[in-house]
């Protein structure tokens, strides 16, 4: 069963890292959006009538895309505070392609219906939500088989890494610093046993978040004669409703508030999340409005679908869901944790943390483990094997590499030109540039010193961000903190990356001593200092 | 969650995962001396305590979110105090009782200032 554990581990690894280090981010993901959107720190709007914002919203979308095949209207929420409006554009003139690569949004003004002062061009938290199962620069689907995949594979790991270890309550509270192997096994150990629950949950649930994709035949065979996966998808996600054929007969859109007031009534005065047009001034117009989640669980989501010419009530999706659709639900909450307040929060970050330096230690614990096994023949003169070459430097790329394509990601937004075409875009191939460097550069040399390097520039770049701040914006943490102004996610966001930031730096100066402890042996013993080599323990 | 209410589940499980691992042998004898056991009543003692520790720990965070959400918060709870007692033992081996009494101490006063919370 090791070899199971070992080989289901080592394999994806690295991908786990990414999706991992995406992951936690998202946890934070509106609060990272805020941060990297400077202009909007300022904006402390008065809540505006839901009516009169949606009636901006509306008038908004018809004069910037009257023909457009399908409008969104987030309303604000707790941790969002602006209203965004997005569309998407007619397929044909010019643009062809996937309704994801047609669709725009922007912010407006809830209380003017303005577009939000040039707010800078960037997809901010949204990104790292994405990449953390959508990867990037493929297609949607193949990465999202990919990440399951490499999800089933920890699962397995987890599990048969939960039965081969023997002494999971005799070990439960020990770590044994500074002593080689057996300190990496301790320290992949302690990560993950006693963060344990949330890695089989966030696993296992991972899973259940993309269950339609990898195994659809349960709900091909159940809807068969029942409209197809079509119909079971606007069961489960009402937000895809009413996605009909457009007639080509124009008619006016009916008044969007008075329905939004009645939905409203309908669930008990509850917040309301999305309002979706399709087909807006066409005949067969159709206005699907979603409930905001509860503080509860589970992660449905009512919806009710109108006619969007005669404002007449077409369908009421997820009133009173099935056992079945409950059970997902909480699955699939548990996932996204919508539910969790600022405390809860916190600790689910720090679990994902925490998971990242299991997959990091397990990793490093291999390549400590062969090049003991290799030892005697490496100091014999010959060279490290193929294998274990590739993994050290992957480790490098991945562990050490990650940090810095995070950090950059977050320089980018504050150094790129605002008035720059595709501005998002670029933010985002930075991320990959610099992490194809960083990767690159770790292959050619996988040494201690190539560790140090990477490790102290991450740890410069994060450390660096709060000092950004303060000559890029007007709200550092001289402004947030110390003359206590706020807004508190984006300060919170700097201390965050900075406490990052000196985790990496102190992985750094521990490797430093490492590597003047074995020139100081080299002198002493030439033969022997070459046996022990084991990279370091770090945070991202 | 409260500040204090996640404090006080905090410290509780903290303390429980002090009381569990003083059970052990390896961490009673860092404490009292190599090869030294704690003596079966007190073992029994100390693990009667630890796990009453867990289940109040759980019992306070499902007391302020509900059982669903409460019991998701009191894991991540557990998580964090046993990640904490662990760079207790390796880094504070001598100091770490002093801290857990201090806690241990400290836990009343949590426990009736997030009454108070309760209830006003």
């Amino acid at each position: 069963m090791a070899w199971l554990h070992t080989w289901c581990g080592l394999l994806v690894c690295w991908v786990l890292l990414l999706v991992f280090a995406g992951g936690t981010a998202s946890y934070y993901k509106e609060e990272i959006s805020l941060w990297m959107m400077p202009e909007l720190h300022a904006t402390r709007s008065a809540p505006v009538p839901q009516a009169q914002a949606i009636e901006h919203a509306v008038a908004y979308l018809q004069q910037k895309a009257p023909r457009a095949e399908r409008w969104f209207i987030t309303l604000p929420a707790e941790r969002s505070v602006a209203m965004r409006v997005g569309w998407v554009a007619p397929a044909g003139d010019g643009n062809g392609g996937s309704a994801r690569s047609r669709f725009k949004s922007e912010r407006i003004d809830a209380a003017t219906g303005q577009p939000l002062a040039q707010v800078r061009d960037t997809r901010g938290g949204e990104f790292l939500y994405r990449l953390h199962f959508d990867l990037h620069y493929m297609p949607v689907q193949w990465a999202r088989w990919i990440v399951s995949i490499c999800a089933l594979f920890m699962l397995v790991a987890i599990i048969s890494g939960v039965i081969t270890h023997k002494r999971i309550f005799k070990d439960f509270f020990t770590f044994r610093p500074h002593k080689g192997q057996r300190s990496w096994l301790d320290a992949h150990n302690a990560t993950a046993v006693l963060a344990l629950p949330f890695h089989l949950m966030i696993t296992y649930t991972g899973l259940v978040t993309l269950m339609f994709m990898i195994m659809p035949w349960g709900v091909q065979s159940a809807y068969r004669d029942k409209g197809g996966e079509t119909a079971f998808f606007e069961t489960v996600f009402p937000g895809t409703a009413g996605r009909v054929k457009p007639a080509g007969v124009a008619a006016p859109l009916t008044a969007l508030a008075p329905l939004a007031a009645q939905a409203q009534q309908h669930w008990q005065g509850a917040p309301l999340a999305v309002l979706v047009v399709n087909n807006p001034g066409d005949v067969k117009a159709t206005v699907v409005i979603t409930r905001q989640k509860m503080s509860t669980l589970s992660s449905l989501q009512p919806g009710l679908m109108y006619q969007g010419v005669t404002g007449e009530r077409l369908a009421a999706y997820g009133d009173d869901p099935s056992a079945t659709a409950v059970t997902r639900g909480a699955l699939y909450g548990l996932h996204l944790a919508h539910f969790a307040d600022p405390w809860l929060r916190a600790l689910f970050f720090l679990c994902g943390l925490s998971g990242y330096l299991m997959v990091a230690s397990g990793a490093l614990l291999w390549a400590v483990k062969t090049r003991q096994k290799e030892a005697k023949a490496i100091a014999g003169g010959a060279r490290a094997s193929f294998g274990l070459r590739l993994v050290e430097a992957l480790n490098i790329g991945a562990i050490a590499g990650l940090p810095i394509a995070l950090a950059s990601y977050f320089w980018a937004n504050r150094l790129l030109p605002l008035e720059l075409h595709q501005r998002a875009q670029m933010e985002i191939n930075l991320f990959f540039a610099a992490w194809a460097v960083a990767a690159a550069l770790a292959q050619v040399r996988p040494d201690l010193r190539m560790w140090r390097l990477q490790l102290g520039l991450g740890a410069a770049l994060f450390i660096g961000l709060p000092l950004l701040n303060v000559f890029t914006t007007q709200s550092h943490l001289g402004v947030t903190l110390l003359l206590g102004r706020g807004p508190w996610p984006v300060a919170a966001f700097d201390l965050t990356v900075l406490a990052l930031g000196i985790a990496l730096a102190m992985a750094e100066r521990v490797l430093a001593r490492r590597q003047r402890k074995r020139q100081d042996g080299l002198q002493a013993a030439p033969a022997k200092s070459r046996v022990e080599r084991d990279p370091v323990e770090e945070t991202a | 969650m409260t500040a204090l209410g996640f404090l006080l589940a905090l410290g509780l499980a903290y303390c429980a995962w002090s009381a569990l691992a003083l059970a052990m042998d390896r961490h009673y004898a860092e404490l009292h001396g190599r090869g030294a056991e704690p003596a079966p009543p007190v073992r029994r003692r100390l693990r009667q305590l630890g796990v009453l520790g867990l289940v109040a720990s759980l019992a306070v965070t499902m007391r302020m979110q509900g059982w669903s959400v409460g019991m998701v918060a009191g894991l991540g709870v557990l998580t964090l105090s046993a990640l904490l007692q662990v760079l207790a033992l390796t880094y504070w081996p001598t100091r770490g009782p002093a801290l857990t009494r201090f806690v241990l101490f400290g836990l009343p006063v949590l426990l009736l200032l997030w009454a108070m919370e309760n209830l006003l």
